[in-house]
């Protein structure tokens, strides 16, 4: 179920960075303030959120090392080094002030990504993260067993480009290390650090982040705000890619001020 | 077996029949008053003879119901109903704001100590006119809101909801229920899709404004998705709506009724534009024939014969109730009382007095 690049969004050009020996790949579209989109297990994706947000700001969405086509980080033996990678990219990238977006166990990344460079920081947003659980196990370990989970409305969705059997074999042996990398003891004590403005969307059908767990992040992260997305599952982006792109781009674009309702509700002038 | 008394507060007054939305130019405040304190009463009345619940409804203008929020009725019952549930059976959900819906709730259960039972439904097909909402979306809106509702009373943090049909930023209602999780959720089950929604949440089946053959084919229905989701609902996860009227005699309580004016339509199937739209917006789902059907008028006679009425002396009337549970496996009658002035309290007391006490063998 992993995408390899066969089929990149609309307006998205394919790009890539060297920083010291290792080669990142992203995709990015879009211009203004820069929203960055760390991705899941299941590997990059450009969804149709991804799509609407480009139109307000740049949206780069990167590839872990590792994922895809990436080689691997060999240095990144925990996801902190890998969120050390990762702010390294950014930093080559020359981007200012940007915001996050995490998924899934990227939300494990944009945490520590965030706690490292909380001073370049917007916003900081996690899509159905996988970074405080209380069992790992709920992570499912192949692509096969994902799919059921990825998805509410599976038929919605464009059919996967098929992977060759070693590609397949790679990203299993991936989702198995960064299954073990989840043993993460030092992140939920550091989470109060983070004063970024922060949203945490949760999909109400998500069976690999479920919306109960939004009480763990609550806890750990006293100012965070949690939205559910109705009948949307794993990739909520992908279930239902208008309502988190509305939301997202509002709190992006005003932080805890979205709270409040600025649309005007008059029906006729 | 229970039963619950329910009141629709009807207007007691001179008031044009057959017509929806009823127009008010003959509307006496006076009446209204006299007939809410009738209602009231009436719910008093029933709580002192131990029914188990009272409950309550919402349906919008016309003289059939003064409760078109019956949210209001139940807090006036809060004061007034000591002993019994109170249960709204209910709230229009689909037209209404889900996350007030959730405080009043859990307003009314803190009222009432924990004896709140929550009704949630969708209404009938005028009442969508009310609030300009489009019955076609009714089941989908349904679904979203009770999801948001039970999301409300359970979530220990403000939280937001990015639906289909609702968005909020922020939700942290105060009070909370007085009863964990949360209060009892029953929703209506005529039909097929409602029945397997039912089933899939774990919520009560309410049926109203049907017979026995059609509630039998719908419990049943239910039943087995329940077991296919790996549960199996109780006696008491049925409710079944119907008419009463008992007499000292059969032949008084036919006499009685009989010579009683009956609509020749309901009130809710008055406009005809308004059941075509209804009929060509998918509002019915995909057992229309069956949904009309269960709502279509009939004879007074049929109406006990399918067990859309009890009727008759309290042997009578008992011999029928004990009927229906068998029939349907239902663990709670709900009663919409007939009659009128005196002789509607007098039935009120027999059925109390004579009936009631004879349901707890069944």
């Amino acid at each position: 179920m992993v995408e390899t690049d066969a089929m990149p969004a609309a307006g998205f050009a394919d790009r890539q960075l060297e920083v010291e020996d290792l080669r990142i790949r992203y995709r990015e579209a879009g211009q203004g303030d820069a929203v960055v989109c760390i991705h899941g297990a299941y590997g990059m994706r450009v969804s149709r959120m991804h799509e609407l947000l480009a139109a307000g700001y740049r949206v780069i969405v990167f590839e872990l090392p590792g994922f895809g086509e990436s080689p691997p980080d060999p240095a990144a033996t925990s996801m902190r080094l890998l969120a050390a990678s990762m702010n390294r990219a950014l930093c080559a990238l020359k981007l200012g002030k940007y915001s996050l977006i995490g998924a899934g166990i990227g939300a494990k990344v944009a945490l520590w990504m965030a706690l490292e460079q909380a001073d370049r920081l917007r916003a900081l947003v996690l899509l159905g993260p996988v970074a405080v659980v209380a069992d790992a196990s709920s992570v499912p370990i192949t692509p096969a067993q994902a799919i059921d989970l990825l998805y509410a409305h599976p038929e919605r969705q464009a059919p996967a480009p098929t992977q060759s059997d070693a590609v397949r074999a790679r990203q299993e042996a991936l989702l198995a290390r960064m299954k073990a990398l989840m043993r993460d003891p030092d992140l939920p004590s550091r989470l109060r650090e983070l004063t970024v403005p922060s949203l945490a969307l949760f999909g109400t059908k998500d069976r690999i982040a479920p919306p109960d767990d939004a009480r763990l992040y609550r806890d750990l992260m006293p100012k965070c705000n949690l939205i559910f997305v109705y009948d949307a599952a794993h990739a909520l982006d992908a279930d239902r890619p208008e309502a988190v792109a509305e939301v997202v781009a509002d709190f992006l674009k005003r932080q805890d001020q979205f709270l409040v309702a600025a649309e005007s509700a008059l029906i006729h002038p | 077996m229970k039963a619950a008394y329910f009141c629709t507060a009807r207007y007691l007054g001179q008031a044009p029949q057959g017509v929806w939305p009823t127009p008010v130019q003959s509307y006496s405040s006076e009446v209204a008053q006299h007939s809410m304190r009738s209602a009231l009463e009436q719910l008093r009345m029933a709580d002192e003879l131990g029914f188990d619940l009272v409950s309550v409804a919402e349906h919008h203008y016309s003289p059939f119901s003064l409760t078109p929020n019956p949210m209001v009725l139940a807090g006036a019952l809060t004061q007034v109903v000591k002993k019994a549930r109170i249960a709204l059976l209910g709230p229009i959900v689909p037209l209404l704001n889900p996350v007030r819906v959730a405080e009043e709730f859990a307003m009314l259960d803190t009222l009432t100590g924990g004896r709140l039972v929550a009704g949630m439904m969708r209404g009938t097909p005028n009442e969508y006119v009310t609030y300009g909402i489009n019955p076609g979306e009714s089941r989908d809106r349904f679904e979203e809101a009770l999801q948001l509702i039970r999301r409300a009373w359970t979530e220990p943090h403000p939280f937001g909801w990015q639906g289909r049909y609702y968005q909020y930023r922020a939700v942290s209602i105060w009070p909370r229920p007085v009863q964990q999780p949360h209060p009892p959720i029953y929703m209506s089950g005529s039909s097929p899709e409602s029945g397997e929604f039912a089933a899939h949440n774990h919520l009560g089946l309410g049926l109203a404004v049907t017979t026995v053959p059609h509630a039998r084919k719908a419990i049943a229905h239910y039943r087995a998705h329940a077991l296919r989701e790996g549960w199996e609902p109780s006696e008491d996860d049925v409710i079944y709506r119907l008419g009463v009227y008992v007499a000292d005699s059969d032949e008084e309580a036919m006499a009685d009724i009989s010579s009683a004016p009956r609509p020749a339509v309901r009130i809710t199937q008055a406009n005809r534009a308004v059941e075509a739209a209804a009929l060509g917006s998918g509002y019915y789902g995909r057992d229309v024939a069956g949904q009309l059907d269960r709502r279509g008028p009939r004879e007074l006679k049929e109406q006990v014969q399918l067990g859309q009425m009890l009727l008759g002396s309290p042997d009578t009337v008992f011999a029928q109730i004990r009927h229906i549970k068998q029939e349907l496996g239902a663990g709670i009658l709900d009663l919409a009382m007939a009659g009128a002035g005196e002789k509607k309290l007098h039935s009120i007391e027999l059925f109390g007095t004579k009936v009631l006490p004879r349901m707890r063998e069944l």
